[in-house]
């Protein structure tokens, strides 16, 4: 009897040892994601369906849309250097990863997956067909914004107006800009506004945006929130067309 | 005919397509978003209706070790037979030209229409009632019958070889498989060639290394093949021209199954002995054309030592991994899951989530799905196959339970405030299900939200409903908008909407009578309401405590709302649930995924109590939780 208790004991401190062990490492690893923080090379491709993304992803890595593409399914990572570099002989320049995050709704959630990792987002929107899908847009955008696990590290963002190849047909990237704003201080105020069943087990609490007095705009949320977000036009299709976003990433992931 | 194939990735990258006729509407992306996202991927086939006219079918095949996704189109009209076979060669075909980095196989065009003309004339073959159609089936390719030679059974034969592979694996001297029938992920050309051979020769044909270096020995007979090569080329100068196309792209295919590829040498319904004279000088006409080439020769090597080194690794790999198998943890980390490898895994998660109170059916459903969804999946060194399974049906659940609609009311009720008019929620359901309490609980988080309420009283049927209201309304402060009994509640909600209008109201709720999905004229009341007013929200409330029942109640309500509507344009089905009395089910929380999966509506709302507070969102994490654990 005595000796089984001893033994529990034993047991029990062993137990206790191992879990503070495996605590100090924890905190370790912790420390060291925190700290590095932005040092990471991944860059995340995020958006609404059929925005870009995919082409985008392709135009970046391998310099060509190839085929082209069709709704994604699961996450794509690619790893390497960006075509532009090593077309022009920038072999040297430190290799980043991206990752490609479906649009669609059922997907989108893996963001948090990526999202401790992430040096940059890159948000994708269609500048064409943006505003019958601007509530979707922006309902994405902010759950990017207000993700702890961003938020919290200060990750960068760039809203890319994609498709700006098609003329007066695509919107200019001040005008979503606006409406991107004026969207997402409307929600401010009606997001979240119901507790969770279950308890919010969620990854933390999510993160303010802007600042709570005044109307929401990027340039209030990153003088208040220190996240960085700034705009961008793309055509992924087009092999020139990416340069803003390469200058973006190159300033994530430094070379 | 087809209209269109294609190969991506599960990533979104096309790799490989071919259209026989331009595609009308976006029937893919449909497919991927509205099919294989929404794990209903278990179905075998998807109808896309064409916004100009008309409706395609859809089918798919899936490599899930690779990622990789087949898709064929045809008109739905069509019936074609043979497109689930075709897929399934296109996979296992496609599948071994696949390299990861390349995004363009332009070369593959050859390959895929020598399979579809195959499938085709298999299909023809088989519709065609004409007797060397119907010879006998071929129990077993070793038997390797002459008279088989004839495109019919010739195919049938190198089906055989592929489907139970391991049965039929002739080795060679020098080790080797000859032709890799045996192979089941080798490329459909040469199980083709393996077998077609088989199916020839009296001798077997050894593997094209060996041919190559006999030169003069091969074949049935023993004729030398110099004087198959005259023949062969009498009869290449017969044959046609496209037939010569079709074959270059061929490697293994060259052997003996040239018989399959042109009209003119389709001698089906020839008397058996000339159709065997005649397969057997194609034959050699083939085995020239091989030595012609080179590089065709190289690549068969290649394919052929792949196969090789396939087969050996399953040989050597066989009793270890099978006592491994059993006990349920993938080591070497490189064997594709086969369906018997997760059958269990699924078994006990169909069990757990029935005990969770999921509807049959749809635990059936998902589990089927997450099935298509792993099997041929590679597993991590030291996986289990359950959590590995576990780890889909977690994703699974996440992705049915994620609604894909926004469930942020407050915004849609401020845009509609802001254009001026109420926002109008129909709550409909059956008896006893707390329509009018959460819609009460509804209304105070409103009010909290500093927004004008107004209700309508809809349930002119039940006895004491108005007067319920009337209570709540009384401690919530806010206007009830009633006409008493018998009335026609679609005139009333009609009259309500109006009214609130007039008072300046943001959000009009509307409460129904309880009816039980079967009976007829009720429902039709519903429609007619749901109709004449278009809701902005039309809410379905149900009690999480429902198993079973939960699928009927709900497929019942959309059906009828679908068929009572006299506009398909104006159609309002269920856009979201409202799911009661959460407090007293503990774990059993099956219920949120039998109605979401059945309807594709999310849950707005949760009930949890019984006072105004108690209402709240799903935490779409604490459910899955709790459905695995
Ligand atoms: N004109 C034009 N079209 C583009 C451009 N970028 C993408 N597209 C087209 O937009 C469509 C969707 O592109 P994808 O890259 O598949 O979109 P995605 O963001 O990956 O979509 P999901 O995977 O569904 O989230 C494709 O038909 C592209 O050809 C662009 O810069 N200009
Ligand atoms: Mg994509």
């Amino acid at each position: 009897m005595a000796e089984q208790v001893a033994e529990a004991l034993g047991s029990a401190t062993t137990m206790t040892m191992l879990v503070v062990l495996a605590a100090t490492l924890l905190v370790f690893a912790l420390l060291k994601v925190w700290l590095s923080g932005s040092k990471g090379n991944t860059v995340l491709l995020v958006g609404p369906c059929d925005a870009g993304k995919t082409t985008l992803l392709h135009q970046l890595c391998d310099g060509s849309t190839h085929l082209g593409s069709v709704a994604s399914m699961v996450p794509t990572e690619a790893d390497g250097q960006l075509a532009s570099e090593k077309a022009g002989g920038a072999t040297s320049a430190r290799p980043v990863q991206l990752v490609d995050i479906p649009g669609h709704p059922r997907v989108r959630g893996q963001v948090e997956r990526y999202a401790g990792r992430a040096a940059g987002v890159v948000f994708v929107v269609d500048s064409v067909d943006f505003m019958p899908r601007k509530t979707e847009a922006a309902e994405q955008l902010f759950e990017v914004l207000s993700a702890p696990a961003l938020a919290r590290r200060r990750v960068p963002l760039l809203l890319a107006c994609n498709k700006q190849d098609m003329g007066s047909k695509a919107h200019t990237v001040d005008f979503i800009r606006k409406r991107l704003e004026k969207e997402l201080d409307q929600m401010r105020s009606t997001r979240g506004a119901l507790g969770d069943v279950g308890g919010g087990s969620g990854g933390g609490k999510a993160a303010q945006l802007g600042l709570p007095g005044e109307p929401f705009t990027f340039e209030s949320h990153a003088r208040s929130r220190g996240v960085r977000v700034t705009t961008a036009t793309l055509s992924a299709v087009d092999k020139g067309g990416v340069a803003e976003v390469e200058a973006f990433i190159r300033k994530s992931v430094p070379a | 005919m087809l209209d269109h194939v294609c190969v991506f990735t599960k990533g979104g990258s096309l790799l490989w397509a071919l259209s026989f006729v331009a595609l009308k509407g976006d029937p893919i992306n449909t497919l991927i978003r509205a099919c294989l996202l929404e794990d209903r991927a278990a179905q075998s086939s998807f109808e896309y209706i064409i916004p100009s006219g008309g409706t395609y079918a859809l089918k798919w095949s899936l490599n899930n070790g690779l990622g990789l996704v087949f898709v064929a189109v045809y008109q739905k009209a069509l019936k074609l037979l043979y497109v689930d076979e075709l897929l399934e060669r296109l996979n296992r075909a496609f599948s071994t030209r696949y390299s990861p980095g390349c995004f363009e196989y332009p070369e593959f065009d050859a390959t895929f229409q020598r399979l579809l003309k195959d499938c085709e004339q298999k299909a023809e073959a088989a519709r065609r009632p004409s007797a060397p159609q119907l010879a006998p089936h071929q129990p077993n390719a070793q038997q390797r019958r002459a008279p088989g030679a004839s495109s019919g059974s010739g195919e049938e034969s190198s089906e055989e070889g592929d489907s139970d592979g391991t049965a039929f694996a002739p080795v060679t001297t020098n080790g080797k498989p000859a032709g890799s029938s045996a192979d089941q992920s080798s490329d459909d050309a040469e199980a083709e060639g393996g077998a077609g051979a088989a199916a020839n020769g009296a001798e077997f044909v050894p593997d094209l290394h060996k041919l190559k270096k006999l030169g003069k020995r091969a074949g049935p007979g023993g004729k030398t093949t110099r004087q198959h090569a005259d023949r062969a080329e009498e009869t290449k100068k017969k044959a046609a021209a496209p037939a010569k196309k079709g074959k270059q792209a061929r490697v293994w295919g060259n052997i003996g199954g040239a018989a399959k590829e042109d009209g003119p040498l389709d001698f089906t319904d020839g008397d058996a002995s000339q159709a065997t004279i005649t397969t057997a000088d194609l034959n050699q006409r083939s085995l020239i054309d091989v030595e012609e080439d080179v590089s065709y020769d190289d690549e068969g090597t290649d394919e052929d030592e792949a196969g090789a080194e396939a087969a050996a690794a399953t040989k050597k790999g066989g009793l270890l991994s099978s006592f491994v198998r059993t006990l349920g943890v993938n080591v070497v980390g490189t064997q594709a899951l086969t369906r018997s490898d997760i059958e269990p895994a699924l078994a006990t998660l169909k069990k757990k989530l029935m005990e969770r109170n999921v509807a049959e059916e749809i635990a059936d459903k998902v589990t089927e799905s997450v099935a298509t969804s792993v099997e041929g999946r590679k597993l991590a060194s030291f996986t289990r196959v359950s959590t590995a399974v576990q780890q889909a049906v977690e994703e699974a659940l996440t992705r049915i339970l994620t609604p894909k609609r926004s469930i942020d009311i407050l915004r849609e009720v401020k845009e509609a405030q802001a254009k001026g008019r109420p926002y109008s929620i129909v709550f409909v359901g059956v008896n006893g299900v707390g329509k009018s309490t959460n819609l009460a609980k509804v209304a105070y988080w409103l009010l909290q939200n500093g927004i004008k309420v107004m209700i309508a009283a809809c349930d002119t049927f039940r006895s004491g409903a108005v007067e319920q209201l009337k209570t709540h309304c009384g401690r919530l402060q806010v206007p009830l908008y009633e006409r008493g009994y018998e009335k026609d509640p679609a005139k009333v909600a009609f009259e309500a909407a109006k009214a609130a209008q007039r008072a300046g109201i943001d959000v009009l709720l509307v409460d129904t009578a309880g009816r039980m999905q079967d009976n007829e004229p009720l429902m039709r009341a519903l429609s007619n309401l749901i109709n004449l007013n278009q809701p902005d929200l039309v809410l379905f409330v149900g009690e999480a405590l429902v198993g079973n029942d939960a699928v009927d109640q709900l497929t019942k309500f959309n059906q009828r709302l679908a068929d009572l509507c006299p506009d398909p344009s104006q159609r309002h089905l269920i856009d979201g649930i409202v799911l009661t009395k959460f407090d007293t089910i503990d774990d059993k929380v099956g219920a949120a995924l039998s109605m979401v999966y059945t309807s594709g509506a999310p849950i707005m709302f949760v009930g949890c109590g019984q006072t105004y507070v108690d209402l709240k969102k799903l935490n779409v994490k604490s459910v899955v939780k709790s459905l695995l654990k």
